[in-house]
């Protein structure tokens, strides 16, 4: 099993897709509703489930969504016509979801700071079906991630995000998403390894 | 698999074969934890990509999307739904606008006739320089189409705007005129076509307008944009349940017939007599109320927290329904998105009224509380939240609800208590209240071992008990609780009921009709256990009292030896503090001589009942999930710092000994000699040291400071025992913590509200002291307010209201209602030296003044007496002296007429001396907080005047003295 270099279905950004993309953002701008339609049912299923990811909450997750949405709308001049459209939406949904949880974070509050505040609203979100046990064994885990090292798990192994775009989402370099990302590996490694091991 | 470094067994990396690879992945435990780690990591993310990929989306989104993007007319799923098929004139339904709008695409037969018209009078206005052919501008003016001609030039559909250009205009006119016909056939449309052609006629919404105007006029803080969703649900499946019970009684269930959407005259006379009439017949209440729960049960409120008023319905008809329902669905799906705005509160017991008002100042929407909850308190100390989220939150903590009213955009919300969460706080105070009984019944069982013994073998027993307490304990069973701890046992279900009501039961060896008989095997032990008490008598004079108190020379009589003495025997469940009952039991004896009586009682609290849910919250076990929350983990140390700062006396209460005040103590081990926090206190300095906001109710309670202190502990435990100790429940919700008391539904009814707590430390600033009408005003509280020593000794230290208790004195209080009936003129000239005089009292006073002073009395009172009756009122505060002329010890003259004050003691004594040169500096003292009522009457035909004088004594409480 190979993890340091997934590749999965939800991972976008190949040239084709980038001109399919600047393209459906070009009929946008230019006023095509039926474009805009377009964009929208394309791109809301991934955004909603990437903020459901992250809040574990329904209603939250939509409310996110939408204002995704609306800060892309109004920003779309600013997209670059080179580059893939989900991670740029992911990464307008990141800043939403980091506004949201400053929103939720004491101000003075000096708790630990890997995992301040995320518990009321960065809960992955329950299986709901019995036998995931695994799922459920790595829900686990990646609670007790730092947040930082979480979010690159969950966009790299669960949403299947190269490093290169978890770069560009995240907005940090590409050097430190691969360096966190050994970290994070490695922490759950001892988490799982070990219970792995005594079986 | 990708090897790493193992620490364990240095890896030392070739790149020259593979074999170093195996044999390291075969050799090092760590490596091949790993690689399971690996595995298993893998499977866990496949299972959340499966899970992410069955998880559905939320019905609605893309709709709520496409609206805030200015989208919403491109809506595909909403012909999904089903036409309402209830559109009136200027009524815009979904289905309606789905059929305009995507007419040149749909090609439905009405909507295909409009737009043809459309593009006839297009053709026309091409083909004619002198503009379109009159005989098209009619039809289309007669198919009610003006909307949509208006606004076809503007907007043109997509498709067919672009293909009506140069050229093909030609042919447009090729088709139009072999079409004739069906526009002929259109413009002698039936009223039904008619009808559906308006009921597909464009809405108001205003249309697709291209996108870079549409950005460019978004305001730039256009976040608050309104989310409206297309119905998802069917109206008519929700109409159909209401119409079913109606068919069966009234008329037949039937769709809504073209006629009631407006049209042609003919039709209307003509139509359904039925559905005609029951536009005018009131809906039932009963079923207007099942639509209106059916409708909130199937209708999504998209601000959760936000009760909609469903729309008033006039009349039976199904137009009128389903456009309620309609109108509430719209309402439902709006969110008002200025809830958006932050709010920063730091608000310490503050009402709700204030708390409202400050929400309003801060985002400027209007929003208040309701005259039912304006009262209660709250504390919200937050730091920068979204205002929505402290409404949903408070929403949740109280049970209250936002009424939202008004027009989008120009909401105002008013905060609520609805009868449903009025009727369960009710319900929780009666298990509460069933709780406490069963409570002090368990205490009571546990005497049940001390039931066979006499008196005189408990008091042999308390002799030898090991402790003080135990040793007290014993000494009151054996006195004045022994009647009492026989009677109980012997209840009958009546009884015990009639107990559990409130009622004071009371037994006598030789009852009155008012009383119950006391089995005659207890009389004589009941007496016993007035051993230290006796009977003397000397002459015509007769009394009881303890032993060695009768005048010298008096003949003296232990109960038990005399045959005409009477024992008694009471018992009553005080309620004094609400959420707390204390069994008292009285035991006594009396005895008749001639035409008079003597009695002596003694008291004694045999069981005192909290509610055990009350009493000890377990907020360890109730929040045992949280134990583990990031967030509650930090060590954290606070000491509340006290606002309370006034210190008082209790004038008029019992301070120690009454029904509860064991209780109390326990409860809420608040120190006199300490200064007291409040809850409000405590939650402050939580707030400081852990940052985190929190919401709370509030209620007058004090605290010593240290069981509510926290030294270096993690904030779990450190909120547990805390909240514990407060007998307050905390629960973590969004980052809030919210708290809430344990006993809150008994807290509210004894709380004073702030308003009339501002108003009268207003008054004491301004006078000094409460005034008579200050007093008389808090007379008229509630009796469970007055009653509530917590909530007296918060009013005075937290207040400063000194002088509480005297209208909290339970014997002063009836007198001092008895006071708010007269008007204010009246009330000054009873506090004047001038008495108010009998006459000037209307019937009704001038009855209750009979009832007041002279109630209980034997005597008839002479009708010439009231001619020269009057009532007095001396109201005396601390901060004054005054000089009491002494009258050989008889308290037959009302305390104006031989009392003297002055500001200092000086004054006093200077003015004393005019009236008695005798006074000396001894006599003067310093002026308690009292107050003294006096019911007199004219002098009689011996010349006597009888009066009574009610006051209030700090000392013991209360004091009745009535002479002749």
């Amino acid at each position: 099993v190979h993890l340091e270099e997934t590749s999965l279905p939800g991972s976008l950004g190949t040239g084709k897709m980038a001109s399919a993309d600047a393209r459906l953002v070009e009929q946008v701008r230019r006023g095509d509703a039926e474009a805009g339609r377009r964009f929208v049912r394309l791109y809301y299923p991934s955004v909603y489930r990437y903020l459901l990811g992250r809040t574990g909450r329904p209603e939250t997750a939509a409310d996110l969504t939408q204002e995704t949405f609306l800060q892309a709308w109004r920003s779309l001049e600013t997209f670059d016509d080179r580059m893939p459209l989900r991670p740029w939406l992911l990464r307008i949904a990141h800043r939403e979801l980091l506004q949201a949880l400053r929103s939720q974070r004491p101000a003075t509050h000096d708790f630990n700071a890997g995992t301040c505040s995320l518990d009321a609203i960065a809960e992955l979100p329950d299986p709901g079906a019995a036998g995931w046990t695994e799922a459920v064994e790595l829900r686990e885990v990646l609670r007790a991630l730092p947040a930082e090292e979480r979010e690159l798990v969950v966009l790299h192994y669960l949403d299947g995000y190269r490093c290169e775009e978890i770069a560009q989402i995240l907005g940090i370099p590409l050097g430190r998403v691969r360096h966190r990302l050994v970290d994070a590996r490695a922490r759950l490694r001892r988490e799982l390894g070990e219970d792995g091991a005594e079986r | 698999m990708t090897m790493k470094r193992c620490e364990q067994i240095p890896f030392r990396w070739d790149t020259r074969g593979e074999w170093r690879h195996r044999w390291h992945a075969l050799f090092c435990a760590e490596c091949r934890a790993a690689g399971r780690a690996d595995a298993k990591l893998a499977r866990g993310a496949r299972a959340f990509r499966r899970m992410r990929r069955q998880a559905p989306l939320p019905q609605g989104l893309e709709a709520e999307i496409l609206a805030r993007l200015g989208l919403e007319g491109l809506i595909e799923n909403a012909s999904a739904a089903p036409p309402t098929d209830v559109c009136g004139p200027g009524v815009a339904t979904p289905a309606g606008t789905q059929a305009v709008e995507t007419a040149g695409w749909k090609g439905t037969k009405s909507a295909f006739a409009d737009w043809f018209l459309s593009l006839r009078r297009q053709a026309s206005c091409l083909s004619s320089p002198r503009g379109p052919a009159p005989a098209a501008v009619r039809c289309a003016a007669k198919a009610r189409l003006p909307r949509f001609s208006r606004q076809a030039p503007a907007v043109p559909p997509p498709v067919y705007g672009r293909v009506l250009t140069g050229a093909t205009a030609l042919a447009i006119l090729v088709l139009a005129a072999l079409h004739l016909p069906l526009a002929r056939h259109s413009h002698h449309a039936t009223p039904d076509q008619r009808a559906t052609l308006r009921a597909t006629a464009p809405s108001r919404r205003a249309p697709l307008v291209p996108l870079p105007a549409r950005l460019a006029t978004r305001a730039p803080d256009s976040r608050a944009t309104r989310l409206r969703s297309l119905p998802t649900d069917d109206t008519s499946r929700l109409l159909q349940p209401a119409a079913a019970p109606r068919s069966a009684t009234a008329a037949p269930s039937h769709p809504v017939p073209s006629s009631l959407l407006g049209g042609h005259d003919a039709a209307d006379l003509n139509g359904d007599p039925v559905a005609d009439a029951l536009r005018w017949a009131a809906l039932p209440v009963d079923e207007g109320n099942a639509l209106e729960a059916r409708v909130r049960r199937a209708v999504r409120v998209r601000d959760d927290f936000v009760q909609i008023p469903f729309p008033r319905l006039a009349a039976a008809s199904d137009q009128q329904i389903a456009e309620a329902v309609e109108s509430y669905k719209r309402e439902a799906a709006v969110v008002d998105t200025r809830l958006f705005q932050k709010v920063g509160l730091q608000q310490k017991s503050v009402s709700f009224d204030d708390f409202c008002q400050e929400l309003a100042r801060q985002s400027g929407i209007r929003i208040e509380a309701s005259r039912g909850v304006a009262d209660e308190k709250i504390t919200a100390l937050v730091k920068e939240r979204p205002l929505r989220e402290v409404m949903r939150q408070v929403s949740r903590l109280f049970s209250f609800t936002w009424l939202r009213s008004g027009k989008e955009g120009e909401y105002r919300y008013e905060l609520i208590q609805d009868l449903r969460s009025q009727l369960l706080e009710e319900e929780l105070r009666n298990r509460d209240l069933n709780e406490a009984f069963l409570a002090m019944d368990r205490e009571m069982q546990a005497l049940r071992p001390y039931l066979s013994l006499t008196p005189e073998e408990l008091r042999a027993k308390a002799e030898a008990a090991p402790t003080p307490e135990q040793k007290k304990r014993l000494h009151e069973l054996a006195g004045a609780g022994w009647g009492g701890l026989q009677m109980y046992f012997r209840l009958s279900p009546e009884e015990m009921a009639a107990l559990r009501f409130g009622q004071e039961l009371a037994y006598d060896s030789q009852p009155d009709p008012k009383e119950r008989p006391l089995p005659n095997e207890l009389r004589l032990a009941v007496l016993g256990t007035m051993s230290g008490f006796d009977f003397w008598k000397q002459g015509e004079s007769f009394g009881v009292g303890p032993i060695g108190s009768a005048p010298a020379g008096a003949q003296e009589h232990e109960p038990k030896d005399l045959p005409e003495a009477q024992a008694t025997v009471s018992l009553h469940a005080s309620r004094s503090e609400l959420g707390q009952i204390g069994l008292q039991a009285g035991s006594g004896f009396a005895v008749r001589s001639g035409n008079g009586s003597a009695a002596y009682n003694l008291d004694a609290v045999l069981a005192q009942g909290v509610s055990p849910s009350v009493a000890s919250p377990a907020n360890a076990r109730a929040n045992a999930a949280l134990a583990r929350d990031p967030a509650l983990q930090p060590v954290v140390s606070w000491r509340p710092e006290s606002s309370c700062r006034c210190e008082g006396d209790y004038p008029g209460l019992e301070l120690p000994g009454g029904p509860n005040a064991g209780i109390e103590g326990t409860l809420e081990g608040t120190s006199r000699g300490s200064e007291p926090v409040t809850t409000a206190d405590v939650l402050a300095a939580l707030h400081r040291a852990a940052g985190i906001d929190l919401l709370s109710d509030a209620y007058t309670r004090l605290y010593a400071p240290a069981p509510v202190s926290v030294q270096k502990q993690p904030l779990f435990d450190a909120l547990n025992r805390v909240a514990d100790a407060m007998h307050y429940r905390w629960r973590k919700e969004a980052g809030f913590l919210l708290f809430r008391s344990a006993g809150y539904f008994n807290d509210k009814r004894k709380e004073v509200p702030n308003r009339l707590l501002e108003r009268w430390a207003a008054s004491i600033r301004q006078h000094g002291h409460l005034t008579l009408d200050d007093l008389v005003e808090i007379a008229q509280l509630q009796d469970v307010q007055l009653d509530s020593r917590i909530v007296a000794e918060g009013v005075v230290r937290c207040h400063g209201i000194r002088g509480w208790g005297l209208a909290a004195s339970p014997n002063l209080r009836r007198h001092l209602r008895f006071l708010a009936t007269l008007d204010p003129e009246q009330r000054r000239l009873a506090q004047s030296p001038a008495d108010l005089p009998f006459r000037q009292l209307n019937l009704g006073q001038q009855q209750q003044f009979l009832a007041m002073g002279f109630g209980g009395c034997t005597t008839p009172i002479a009708p010439e007496t009231l001619l020269a009756a009057r009532l007095r009122v001396d109201l005396s505060m601390p901060g004054q002296f005054e000089w009491v002329r002494e009258t050989g010890g008889a308290r037959k003259e009302f305390p104006i007429e031989r009392r003297i004050r002055a500001a200092t003691r000086e004054q006093t004594l200077a003015a004393a001396r005019q009236r008695d040169p005798q006074a000396t500096a001894a006599q003067i003292q310093p002026t308690a907080a009292d107050v003294h009522v006096e019911y007199a009457l004219g002098p009689g035909p011996d010349g006597a005047r009888q009066f009574q004088i009610v006051g209030c004594w700090s000392a013991n409480g209360g004091h009745e003295a009535t002479g002749r």
